[in-house]
């Protein structure tokens, strides 16, 4: 009887706390709509893309057949592998439909995968290398961040602004519910950081700066630096070992462990390209690499 | 002796695996490689190893791929699939009993997958891994790690989280499953970004491997090209793909796969016989698939294709491993002029699945490549391993960001088909981070952290973003990416309220069973640390 109690205490209060949970975001949310803030940040966060075809979609619990329509529906499986293997390319040309181009238009709609939110409101602003010429920026600001950015500003607009150290390279006018920017044609091997700027008649407010990223470089290295180490393999490597710096350090079971300049020095650098042959880049004429 | 050549075969499928479902098409990824590539490769270097023949070889086999080669309803699945295979072969034994044509052909798939029925049962007892693992014991297969799910490390480089959990859980699934620390990692889609070493170094993995130009674009510029291997800063070996055995064996135009003597890979009786005959082979909906009975081989850039001859086919791999082997052999001649008497190095790396699924004869290629290879003075096969306990000595240099995708970067995994991915990551990363600074005393809370730290990495794998840019399961992709991903979201919500579902979180323990001894802490900050 006293674990009947215990349990029915137990669960009543698990309900009341997450009806509390419920009543305070319920609270916040009409806080937020009766100050009519949510207009920007709302729509900035895009869903994935919703699905053109039927889906694997079955209620989970008992087993069941995954209705798959392969040839009216989806590609067939065997296209990730051709793909992976074989590349992209393959996948396109092959006399199956490995791919959803292939395939006639869906019938009927798809039901879609589980809804995610459409925002987070965290605060994020983040900056990835896609490749040596291409930054990736997104952004999620909590509506109340860029409410307070374009405070006082008259006709605020925003723009997306890239700096390269102390030199602002660019100044992109951008919609922010975007919440995504590829910033093309920059400089490989540089580092940038974005920011995000609110621009009225009256001046301008910063909004945030992202995290700085060094695109990759391509091309031989024009630094020219021979420094050689020797790592035996028996011994473990030293925690936090730097092997550019001199000496390295000894001890932990790397006592032969030895650091020098030159090695090499005499040979001549060689030119090697890379080849596009491999994993999804199947076919595909190498690139000229040249040296700098 | 003038150098090493390294041929690494990098076995990953993605996590697949739908006990609410009879029947999972998808599941077929996993089938088809175990009978056209796991079988056929660890069965050759098996027999290579009983003659004597000295080689070693380097292999990943993922995470994924591991747990999913060790659980119980997908082996049990695997025997049905084996047993409908050699149902259907015994049937085109008869039916074509008086087609000359074909008839040969069919009774070789019986005779193959019989024998691979008699593998898979009775000399591998159901459990691929562990003769994976003899092998290594053997010193025949050097076995590295890989990432805990196959994720792109290079778009999560913000979040030090999820790059620490990737390598430290995959690397405590290796120590489970082979019985020794991990040496090696192939970096998910050989994905680098400058600072991953140290993450690497924290689990003591030696080396990892990069495209070429992820040595030949090092800083600074490195001396000896991909034929050396570089040190970066923390110490970590990076070793390059070699451009050259590369495109021998990838490439559409000169690769050797294409050769028209070669088993085609799309035409199956699958889609060619009537819908009576192949219906119990096909989909439970009647909607065709391959069986893996394929009776056409290359013949040209032609839609006529002409009867495959499987003798013919194994003479030609014959054939062309001994002119890779050939060409390997005047390679090493000319490095050891060009690198000044040191020993080269040639990493060859290859998608295990190549062999055998893509190109049948792939696997016969193989053993012929290491029968040659034994033969011959300038090189011998090895692992990284083994180069780097030869020359200790190497040059210091950092990677710059790269991969081995197209294009070199991360333009596969970050366009407009996928990009929304990450803001989902990098969101879950954050909660991870945090939720992970919890100390969970009860069972369930400790259970639902688990769970959390599953599905983040089940979210992270690197096929979903690569499906959703080829076009191909677009559908499948996205459903696994936004499930993971509202499956985790609950969980963080459930267990910040304290008011966790146990029946659904049982339901997603059962289904997404990957990496059953995952500690959640390993998503905990670590000040200082890479």
């Amino acid at each position: 009887m006293a674990a009947i109690v215990q349990n029915l205490e137990r669960t009543a209060r698990t309900v009341l706390r997450r009806a509390l949970t419920l009543l305070e975001r319920s609270r916040e949310l009409a806080t937020r709509i009766a100050e009519g803030i949510a207009i920007v940040a709302r729509v900035a966060f895009p869903a994935p893309p919703a699905p053109a075809r039927h889906g694997p979609v079955r209620a989970a619990g008992k087993a069941s057949v995954r209705p798959h329509l392969s040839g009216l529906g989806e590609p067939l499986p065997e296209g990730h592998l051709v793909a992976r293997i074989a590349g992209e390319e393959e996948a396109y040309r092959a006399p199956l439909p490995l791919v959803e181009e292939k395939l006639p238009p869906p019938t009927e709609p798809a039901p879609g995968p589980p809804p995610l939110p459409p925002a987070y409101f965290d605060g994020a602003f983040t900056a990835m290398a896609r490749d040596p010429h291409t930054l990736w920026v997104y952004w999620d600001f909590a509506p109340e961040e860029v409410r307070a950015a374009m405070e006082s500003i008259e006709d605020p607009r925003t723009r997306l602004r890239i700096h390269q150290g102390a030199h602002r390279v660019r100044d992109l006018d951008f919609a922010l519910e975007s919440g995504s920017y590829y910033v093309n044609d920059l400089s490989p091997g540089e580092v940038y950081q974005a920011e995000i700027v609110v621009v009225g008649r009256n001046g301008e407010r910063s909004l945030r700066f992202s995290n700085p990223v060094r695109l990759p470089n391509i091309g031989p290295s024009p630094w020219a630096d021979d420094r050689f180490a020797t790592l035996p393999w028996d011994a473990r490597l030293p925690k936090d070992l730097d092997a550019f710096t001199w000496p390295l350090p000894f001890g932990e079971g790397l006592g032969s462990a030895a650091w020098r300049r030159g090695g090499a020095s005499d040979l001549p650098y060689e030119r090697w390209r890379r080849s596009e042959a491999g994993s999804a880049a199947w076919g595909r004429p190498p690139p000229d690499r040249e040296e700098r | 002796m003038a150098g090493i050549l390294v041929l690494h075969l990098h076995a990953h499928l993605p996590w697949v695996r739908h006990p609410e479902y009879a029947s999972f098409l998808e599941e077929d990824w996993l089938f088809e490689a175990i009978t056209e590539t796991y079988l056929p490769i660890v069965s050759r270097l098996e027999k290579l190893a009983d003659e004597g023949i000295p080689f070693r070889l380097s292999m990943t086999l993922s995470p994924p791929l591991v747990q999913m080669l060790r659980d119980e309803l997908l082996c049990a699945r695997y025997d049905r699939h084996l047993d409908r295979l050699c149902e259907l072969a015994e049937k085109e034994v008869v039916r074509t009993r008086d087609d000359p044509a074909f008839h040969k052909t069919a009774r070789f798939y019986r005779d193959h997958f019989f024998h691979c029925r008699w593998l898979w049962h009775e000399r591998y007892r159901r459990d691929l891994v562990a003769a994976f693992r003899a092998l290594q014991d053997r010193g025949a297969l050097e076995i590295v790690t890989c990432g805990a799910t196959h994720g792109f490390l290079p778009l999560v480089e913000t979040r030090p989280e999820m790059v620490r959990a990737q390598i430290a859980v995959a690397a405590a699934h290796y120590r489970l499953h082979f019985g020794r620390d991990p040496v090696g990692i192939w970096l998910p889609e050989c994905g680098y970004f400058p600072g991953l070493d140290r993450y690497l170094a924290e689990e003591n993995l030696r080396y990892f491997f990069v495209d070429t130009h992820g040595i030949t674009d090092a800083n600074p510029r490195t001396r000896l090209g991909p034929y050396a291997p570089i040190f970066t800063p923390s110490g970590v070996a990076a070793f390059g793909r070699d451009p050259e055995s590369s495109e021998q064996v990838w490439s559409a135009e000169l690769g050797y796969p294409g050769d028209p003597e070669y088993r085609d890979f799309y035409r199956d009786i699958g889609f060619d016989l009537d819908d009576d005959y192949v219906a119990p082979y096909v989909q439970p909906t009647g909607a065709r698939k391959s069986t893996g009975f394929k009776y056409h081989r290359i013949t040209g850039r032609t839609d006529h294709k002409e009867p495959w001859d499987w003798e013919r086919a194994f003479e030609r791999a014959r054939v062309h491993a001994a002119n890779f082997v050939f060409n390997r052999e005047r390679q090493f001649e000319h490095l050891s002029g060009v690198l000044g008497g040191r020993t080269a190095v040639v990493v060859a790396p290859y998608d295990a699945e190549l062999f055998g699924h893509w190109w049948f004869e792939g696997p016969v290629f193989l053993e012929h490549v290491i029968r040659r290879a034994a033969e011959q003075p300038h090189f011998r096969l090895g692992a990284c391993s083994d180069f780097l306990r030869q020359e200790p000595t190497n040059q210091v240099a950092e990677p710059p960001m790269c991969s081995w995708g197209a294009g070199g970067y991360a333009g596969v995994w970050l366009d407009g088909s996928n990009d929304w991915i990450y803001r989902h990551l990098l969101y879950m990363g954050k909660r991870m981070a945090e939720l992970a600074q919890r100390e969970a005393h009860a069972p369930l809370e400790r259970r639902a952290l688990a769970q959390a730290a599953r599905e983040l990495l089940l979210a992270q794998s690197s096929d979903w973003a690569f499906i959703m840019k080829t076009r191909t399961m677009v559908d499948y992709a996205i459903r696994r990416t936004c499930e993971h991903v509202a499956n985790f979201l609950r969980l963080d919500r459930d267990i910040r309220d304290g008011c966790i579902d146990e029946a659904w979180l049982g339901w997603l323990e059962y289904r997404d069973n990957i990496f059953p001894e995952i500690d959640y802490r390993v998503y905990r900050p670590r000040p200082g640390a890479a």
